[in-house]
């Protein structure tokens, strides 16, 4: 018991590190402001007071209760900073106590959980505001009192996570009906936080669309990058991948269970590629079957101890390795302060209605530090396609006709040219070309991070 | 007596072998020094030697290909090729070292043979049609990597085949380490061996906790250290560096520059009868481990090439040798088919039919690769070209870049110590297919300011043009250097034009 407890302290301890640490770097090389992600439009629309319109960008936004919760200054940058990587501690102190429920011995749990801490999507989720860092949090601790018998208090905090974002609350349905294929354990109590999460995922349907919420833009599928060691942002590593499938395949039981849960398991792993929110679960299922595989390979009697001392340093250095590919890209990551004074310059310089031309990444940065709104951002091609096409037609087009006729139907006043919308522009050959040649664009500031274009024509 | 003990030597695979391996290198070595250049490829290979030779250390920041850029590749090869050319010039150790390790794959051949076979004379017969294998000539003047690949990757297959043995299982590790130091062709391997374990699934095989053991561990170690050496180019790229960034014109046109019957000639059609035939054998008639790892390793070339994700000579270079052993296992099946009919009596009169029925079938397309101006040996710069770039090594001011064309890119870094526009190095360079129509607009265009203003995008002041480049473009000459306003005649020797232009489009 006192182990049980020691290892805990260490695995919150690391969990703590890995978490606070790209933040405090940042802090080291004189950076203070939150890692550029969607923690700003999730800020953004906190301070904006709607819970169902986003009244810069000018389209509806999902329901999120937690929009409604109002705060002072001081408590704001609590929730903003501090709660999320408490949420994210209280989450590996839950995950602890779940899997010690399951019959799973302690060094299998330990390798579970460290392997859940070191993932890059749980740092992504838990180093500042994400939705999903409510949405995990409760589902874990759900799931904790499911496991404890307690299914009423479990419905209750299920039936919250529609409330905050109506896809999780989607997937986690998925994922509960799922776990009452593969267990013959609480099956009652699953029935039951099924029938309630299924309730209240209707009432959200009905109040989304109620508030005007287009319920299609919930579905967002488009292919991504999902490994973390050639740059995705919400992917899992290569050696996490392999083990899972080591894993998959030693707790396979033949039966139909077995099947039909794998089968529902291979399509959720197929949908996860497409879709973010997938993704976000799914790693924290496949970290299960990797952290099995991980003891498997440890514990079995290899045939040669040298390849299994080998193998085991590299499973564990390609796991490390991702992870330091991800903290390294994220205290890099924009905004800088030159970043951030380019942006006020175009606060104070511009008037509420105009509107930015920049990277889609950069989107919701510049529509929280300016206050302005952006042509695009990384939600624009799900509510407005046309928009995001605009985008491309302006980077890509040499008729200057053309790019007037965009920049004034939509107002486009300002271009701001970072280095990643350079290489774009670069790559493009139109905009950049007009700029220069077209004497309608007037360089009005510009740093080592940042150059901004006024237009003038 | 002595021709008792002339014939005790006869009997000896081993004196066939080195017989075999002395006249497989001295045919090619007479190939390479048929002349003093290498192909165009080749001088990045070189440039790194001397670079490992000076300094101690690999060209990753080459400040020439591409006006400035990281290169991304594993060292080994080249580390190797320095360390013999501590004790000879490196020109001639490039000739020299790669043949070696070229011919040396009749060894491994061999015995991959008798681990199926057991049996001395078919072995002896699949190394040396191993030897001759057209293809296999291709890179003898292009200090290619695919020798040393092939042979690590084929001596490991050797190794798995024997795991039961202590020592191959070292000798199997060792060699799992330097092929992924050496090359990122160890892919090759990793899918090869995974599809074995998948075949051995599907057919009800046993599987060795050893083979297992090992095949884990050399998945994680070639995706691991190829992260580690790729990383840039993965962030760079993402996915899509598995086409090491080639410009679409050029992978669109992956297959189109040889045919189906070259490609029969350059594998040669008696390896693909019976190598084919084995791959049926193994499957229907009598179920063997042994010949599914290597129909895995040749799947696995296969299916890489198709998706073009591997080079087209090193994929048919991998199937060939496949092919060639698993002859052996045909070969093996002939034999016993022979020895059981009435036909026995001619077995001999019928191993000397393949032999020279191989030999009539090779010989036309080993002449014709190697006498190919394409993809041959000997299809190498010319001298007036070398000559030009060398007089432009000390003539043009340091920070000149020379437009030339592509394959040319390599020949400019080395002999010119200039920069180049572009060369046949992809990876991590941004736009790379507008890259490549400027550099060919600029030979092709018959705007001069056109030319001009592309020229400026790249800061180049020089033009090349040599007979390659004007015979690649199909044009008798660039259209607009005529114009004696813009563009003089630097230097010229022999159908090699080096010209200079200090024009400007504003």
């Amino acid at each position: 018991m006192i182990n049980e407890k020691k290892y805990l302290v260490l695995l919150v301890l690391l969990a703590g590190i890995l978490l606070a640490a790209p933040t405090l770097i940042r802090m080291l090389n004189h950076n203070t402001y939150i890692i550029n992600s969607e923690a700003y439009n999730n800020i953004r629309l906190y301070n904006q007071g709607s819970s169902n319109y986003d009244s810069l960008q000018g389209h509806s936004i999902p329901l999120n209760i937690i929009n409604l919760i109002r705060l002072n200054d001081a408590a704001r940058q609590v929730l903003f900073k501090i709660v999320p990587i408490i949420l994210g501690l209280l989450t590996v102190i839950l995950a602890y106590l779940v899997l010690h429920k399951q019959n799973i011995s302690e060094k299998t749990i330990i390798a579970i959980v460290t392997l859940m801490i070191v993932s890059p999507i749980f740092m992504y989720i838990f180093t500042d505001y994400k939705v999903y860092s409510f949405v995990i949090f409760l589902n874990i601790l759900g799931l904790y009192l499911l496991v404890n018998n307690k299914f009423m208090f479990s419905s209750a905090i299920f039936a919250i996570i529609p409330f905050i974002d109506i896809f999780s609350g989607i997937v986690t349905l998925i994922l509960l009906l799922t776990y009452l294929f593969s267990s013959q354990k609480h099956r009652t109590a699953i029935r039951i936080t099924g029938i309630v999460l299924t309730v209240t995922i209707i009432l959200s349907m009905i109040l989304n669309t109620y508030y005007g919420y287009n319920i299609l833009h919930l579905f967002r599928f488009n292919l991504q990058n999902i490994l973390t060691d050639i740059g995705a942002n919400i992917g899992v590593s290569f050696s996490i991948i392999i083990l899972t499938i080591i894993g998959l395949i030693l707790l396979w039981e033949d039966g139909w269970r077995t099947l039909v849960t794998y089968t529902l398991m291979l399509i959720f792993i197929v949908a996860s590629v497409f879709n973010d929110t997938m993704r976000i679960y799914m790693n924290f299922v496949i970290m299960i079957y990797a952290g099995f595989a991980f003891i498997y390979l440890n514990k079995r009697k290899w045939s040669i101890a040298i390849i299994k001392k080998t193998t085991i340093l590299l499973i564990i250095c390609s796991i490390f390795f991702s992870t330091l590919v991800y903290t390294t890209k994220i205290v890099r990551s924009e905004p800088t302060p030159d970043y951030v004074d380019a942006l006020n310059f175009i606060k104070a310089q511009s008037l509420p209605t105009e509107v930015i031309l920049s990277s889609p990444s950069n989107g919701y940065l510049i529509e929280y530090y300016t206050e302005r709104m952006t042509l695009v951002d990384d939600s624009t091609k799900y509510y407005d396609k046309a928009k995001y096409d605009n985008m491309s037609v302006i980077a890509s087009s040499r008729n200057l006709e053309r790019t007037e006729k965009i920049l004034k139907e939509y107002n486009i006043k300002y271009v701001l040219i970072d280095q990643e919308f350079q290489s774009y522009l670069n790559e493009k050959e139109g905009l950049l070309f007009i700029i220069q040649t077209s004497n309608k664009f007037t360089s009005i500031y510009k740093n080592s991070k940042v150059e901004v274009w006024m237009y003038t024509g | 007596m002595k021709l008792d003990k002339l014939k005790e030597v006869k009997g000896k695979p081993i004196i066939w072998l080195l017989l075999i391996f002395l006249v497989v290198l001295a045919i090619r070595l007479y190939i390479a020094f048929q002349t003093p250049l290498f192909n165009y490829d080749a001088y990045f290979s070189l440039r790194q030697i001397d670079n490992i030779k000076d300094s101690g250390f690999p060209l990753y920041k080459d400040a020439l290909s591409y006006g400035g850029k990281t290169q991304l590749f594993a060292p080994l090869n080249y580390y190797i090729l320095a360390g013999f050319s501590l004790i000879m010039p490196s020109e001639v150790a490039a000739k020299i070292i790669p043949n070696i390790i070229a011919a040396l794959i009749i060894f491994i051949v061999y015995y991959l043979s008798f681990k199926i076979t057991k049996n001395n004379k078919i072995s002896t017969i699949t190394s040396f049609m191993s030897g001759f294998i057209p293809i296999y000539f291709v890179d003898i003047n292009r200090i290619s990597i695919n020798y040393l690949a092939i042979l690590l990757i084929f001596t490991i297959v050797y190794c798995m085949l024997r795991l039961n043995e202590r020592k191959y299982v070292d000798y199997a590790l060792i060699l799992m380490f330097l092929l992924v130091l050496s090359t990122s062709m160890a892919f090759v391997l990793v899918i090869g061996l995974l599809l074995y374990l998948l075949l051995l699934k599907l057919e009800n095989f046993a599987v060795e906790m050893k083979e297992l053991e090992i095949i884990l561990f050399f998945t994680f170690l070639v995706f691991w250290v190829n992260l580690l050496i790729y990383k840039n180019a993965f962030l760079t790229h993402g996915l899509l560096v598995i086409w090491q960034n080639i410009p679409v014109t050029i992978l669109s046109s992956f297959f189109s520059n040889i045919g189906f019957i070259q490609v029969l000639g350059a594998v040669s059609i008696i390896p693909i009868i019976f190598g084919v035939y084995a791959f049926y054998a193994a499957f229907h008639l009598e179920r063997s481990k042994d010949v599914m790892i290597l129909i895995s390793v040749g799947l696995s070339a296969f299916i890489l090439l198709w998706f073009k994700l591997m080079d087209f000579i090193s994929g048919l270079i991998f199937l060939s040798i496949t092919l060639v052993i698993l002859t052996s296992y045909s070969l093996k099946r002939l034999s016993d088919f022979i020895e059981k009919s009435k036909i026995h009596r001619y077995d001999k009169i019928i191993t000397a039919a393949i032999i020279i029925l191989f030999i009539i079938t090779v010989i036309p397309s080993l002449v014709s690769i190697v006498s190919s101006s394409r993809i041959g040996p000997l299809s190498t710069p010319s001298m007036n070209d070398v000559v030009t770039l060398k007089w432009c090594s000390e003539n043009l001011p340091k920070s000149a870049v020379i437009t030339a064309g592509l394959e040319e890119g390599n020949m400019v870094a080395y002999y010119g110590q200039r920069k180049n526009i572009m060369d046949t190095n992809f990876l991590l360079t941004p736009q790379i297919d507008q890259r490549l129509d400027d550099l060919n607009s600029i030979y092709t265009t018959t705007f001069e300011t056109k030319a001009i203003s592309t020229l400026n995008k790249y800061n180049s002041k020089y033009i090349l043009v040599t007979q390659e480049t004007l015979k690649n473009y199909n044009i008798a000459k660039v259209s607009y250097v005529d114009d004696d306003k813009c563009f003089k005649l630097e230097y010229y020797r022999n159908g090699t034009y080096l010209y200079n232009t200090d024009c400007k489009v504003e």
